[in-house]
């Protein structure tokens, strides 16, 4: 009967997860189908709408090449490209284009081929309209500045500009403007032309400053081996900027932001090079360091956010098993909401909600690391908050595992409930409980993961940028694996120990 | 449970109760005074007007955000919590094989996956499906949000069902024996149920934190409720009350599922009390919630 159950859920799971291994793109041709990279959050490049549409500068230009190889709109397939899976997905024919404010790189040339350029634009700054203090990046010293993680804007600013400014980094573009919009940081970087989408959704709070300060030449991506589809997608662009459509896509999507973009180019019909391959463990031999330094983030993340842990989830299991009612109602309404909240969402509200809409930065807003002591101290208080509820229900558990006449002897001593509690019960409490506070300790270690989301510079985050930077998968997988493991398998035996050791003997 | 288990105080008498009203009203002040203080700088700051809040009232909101993330969400959830419990059940019996060699391996499989955060497993995945092609491109990140809960939680679930089949008394085993059944059999047939309907209140409650850690999906990209949510947010210029919006749909779902896991736990102890009273104190271990 087991045996029968079992193969059956394992036969369902085959199924499910091979359902879609079909072959992905069937190939541009007339009548054919396209599926095309695009992003979804950037307005007047490439946004989705509202009612699920896509409009923008780059949707336009994709349909334009589209139709100019005879694939009518219908047949394109639209797919979200993360900029850290571009060139892997064009490299194994997952999208037959990339439209994505894609700059023509070198390095990328290496990895794809690009038709165009069929834009050009630059790094620019993106700052509150009523601020006229930053009108480049030289004015950036003493402020705060918002860019994408790992971006190739952020590696900019850090690499020719960071000495005196401060850089706060999130997952999108989109969370930046947020920020900005709350006065949290001073200016958000990336290129003009995505800046400029932003600027014109939003005219009255939104201005673009200064001059670009790079050049970043958008092309279509395409696979490396595909000389001839590259050439007619060269003819498509050369068509698109002679016969003004070029103008007209331009003027709809980003006329109204008051942004002149550079001179487009002509098309660069390069011919590829010869298949290399970068050694990548001259690349990760420069993260040596960085990755010492994560791993240190990691470490007093977890330590940090245990002693609030600790802390706060006493104080909850007081409340907890209080004679006043209120105490009790509050600390279970508490631990029930925190404890059923996914970490990610805890700490997009201490970034978002305590610390740019409530104004509790935890940190003096003139100190020159403000932005990074503020993610981090937000992470040890979200982290810490989230732990506190494990912390508590394993103390409760714990109280019930003590004999019932302790706290029968306690009271007929005369002993009020804060002595019965902590002279006699939660001190024989947390010996049975040595164990499971291991795991969850473990448990905090690897959460401090999440810690990413808001820019905490820990673990996780280096392991994204190391992927992306060197393409080493096992390789970076596996130290960060190792790193994790030094941490968590000693913690696990060392609370094996400790609690064989102060285990009570019945 | 409830704290009848101990009675850590004396029955209030006049004077008690007394300090006990004081103590709930300034507590309650207390709360009402930072309730007032965060409404007052959420409304200043304008994230209580109503237009912030109807958004949430049109089709669009639901039919491109909202719904699509939750969909995202509990397929991911479901599917995950069938393999892991699958994968976790068979690992768990094999720590308990005869065999050695099977026995080391499936414990150095549980101790890897309960060693790695789920997220560093998530972008391992992603990268991998994507560099390998393993999947088209529409099930890259469902792929790899999948195989990171499956394989985390299915470590979490063998430890479980460990502990279980350690809890049963040895004479099952024996009589197992005795009877002439086999060790495959022997697990098969009398252990593993038994193991299983008594560690049925901790899986569930292993369910919720699948469906609250199919979350991490945010950072690979992946359509679950929380980056609809921030993407909702950021077309209608309302993050705030977006946030809220899924924090509300998540704690329902997982309270409901956590009263769930309180209800089977009810039912699987009387039962057990009627029928084997001797297992009744079977100690269920604290934790596997996280």
């Amino acid at each position: 009967m087991m045996k029968k159950v079992v193969v059956c859920l394992l036969a369902g799971l085959v199924v499910v997860l091979s359902a879609g291994c079909g072959s992905a793109a069937s190939g541009p041709g007339e009548g054919g189908h396209l599926t095309i990279g695009i992003t979804f959050d950037r307005p007047g490049m490439s946004l989705r709408n509202v009612d699920g549409s896509f409009s923008g500068f780059d949707v336009d230009v994709a349909r334009y090449v589209a139709n100019y190889m005879g694939v009518p709109p219908g047949n394109i397939e639209w797919k979200e490209t993360p900029p850290f899976q571009r060139e892997v997905m064009l490299q194994n024919r997952q999208v037959d284009m990339v439209v994505a404010a894609y700059s023509i790189t070198d390095a990328r040339k290496e990895k794809v081929s690009f038709a165009g350029p069929y834009f050009v634009a630059g790094q620019r700054l993106l700052v509150a309209s009523g601020d006229n203090s930053v009108n480049g990046p030289n004015d950036l010293n003493g402020k705060r500045l918002c860019a994408p993680t790992g971006s190739a804007p952020a590696q900019n600013i850090k690499k020719n500009y960071a000495q005196n400014t401060q850089l706060q980094e999130y997952d999108t573009n989109v969370a930046c403007i947020e920020a900005l919009r709350n006065n949290a940081v001073d200016a958000v970087t990336s290129d003009d032309a995505i800046l400029a989408g932003f600027a014109a959704g939003d005219p009255q709070r939104l201005r673009l400053a200064g001059p670009a300060f790079t050049t970043e030449k958008y092309g279509i991506g395409l696979n490396r081996h595909n000389d001839e589809l590259r050439s007619r997608v060269n003819d498509a662009i050369e068509h698109f900027v002679a016969d003004g459509s070029w103008q007209r896509a331009f003027d709809e999507n980003l006329g109204v932001s008051g942004y002149r973009p550079l001179p487009v180019q002509p098309v660069d019909r390069y011919t590829t090079a010869a298949d290399t391959s970068t050694s990548s463990r001259a690349v990760l031999a420069e993260y040596g360091g960085p990755v010492l330094a994560a791993f240190r983030t990691t470490i007093a993340l977890t330590v940090s956010a245990a002693v609030v842990a600790v802390l706060l989830g006493l104080v909850l299991v007081v409340m907890r098993l209080s004679p006043v009612a209120s105490l009790r109602r509050a600390g279970t309404i508490y631990v029930e909401i925190v404890r059923n909240t996914p970490l990610t969402l805890i700490l997009l509200f201490c970034s978002f909600g305590l610390a740019q809409t409530l104004g509790l930065t935890m940190v003096d807003s003139t100190s020159s690391t403000s932005l990074a002591d503020s993610a981090f101290r937000l992470s040890v208080l979200g982290l810490g908050a989230y732990t506190a509820t494990f912390v508590c229900e394993v103390l409760r558990a714990g109280v019930n595992t003590v004999a019932r006449g302790q706290s029968e002897a306690a009271r007929a001593l005369g002993l009020g409930f804060g002595r019965t509690l902590g002279l006699v019960i939660l001190p024989q409490a947390l010996r049975s409980v040595i164990g499971p506070l291991g795991t969850v300790l473990i448990a905090l270690t690897k959460n401090s993961t999440i810690a990413s989301i808001i820019g905490v510079a820990e673990a996780s985050l280096l392991m994204k940028e190391m992927v992306e930077n060197t393409g080493a998968l096992l390789l970076v997988g596996a130290i960060i694996a190792i790193g994790f493991m030094c941490l968590t398998l000693p913690t696990g035996q060392l609370f094996e120990f400790l609690a064989k050791k102060y285990s009570v003997k019945s | 449970m409830t704290h009848s288990d101990h009675v850590l105080f004396d029955e209030p008498g006049p004077a008690a109760l007394a300090r006990h009203r004081r103590l709930s009203l300034i507590f309650y002040l207390v709360v009402a005074a930072i309730a007032a203080w965060v409404g007052k700088t959420l409304w200043a700051d304008g994230q209580l007007a109503p237009e912030m809040w109807k958004p949430f009232l049109t089709e669009d909101m639901w039919t491109t955000f909202l719904l699509p993330g939750i969909r995202g969400t509990l397929v991911a959830a479901a599917i995950s919590i069938v393999a892991a419990v699958t994968l976790g059940i068979i690992l768990g019996a094999c720590r308990q094989s005869t065999s050695w060699v099977i026995r080391k391996a499936s414990g150095a499989i549980v101790d890897f996956f309960r060693a790695i955060p789920m997220l560093v497993l998530m972008i391992f995945f992603f990268a991998l499906y994507a560099g390998q092609a393993l999947f088209p491109v529409d099930y890259l990140a469902p792929a790899a949000v999948i195989s990171g809960l499956t394989l985390c939680n299915a470590a979490v679930i063998a430890e479980l069902v460990r502990s279980g089949i350690r809890a049963l008394p040895r004479g099952q085993t024996e009589a197992a024996e005795a009877l002439g059944l086999q060790p495959g059999h022997t697990m098969r047939r009398v252990l593993l149920p038994q193991a299983i309907s008594s560690m049925l209140p901790p899986m569930i409650a292993q369910m919720v934190v699948i469906l609250k850690d199919t979350a991490l999906g945010y950072q690979i990209t992946y359509i679950e409720v929380v980056r609809q949510g921030v993407q909702a947010g950021s077309t209608y210029s309302n993050y705030i009350p977006a946030l809220v919006v899924v924090a509300a749909f998540m704690v329902i779902v997982n309270f409901g599922l956590g009263r769930l896991a309180v209800a089977v736990e009810r039912r699987v102890r009387s039962g057990r009390r009627r029928s084997v009273p001797a297992a009744a104190g079977t100690k269920v271990p604290a934790l596997s919630q996280l």
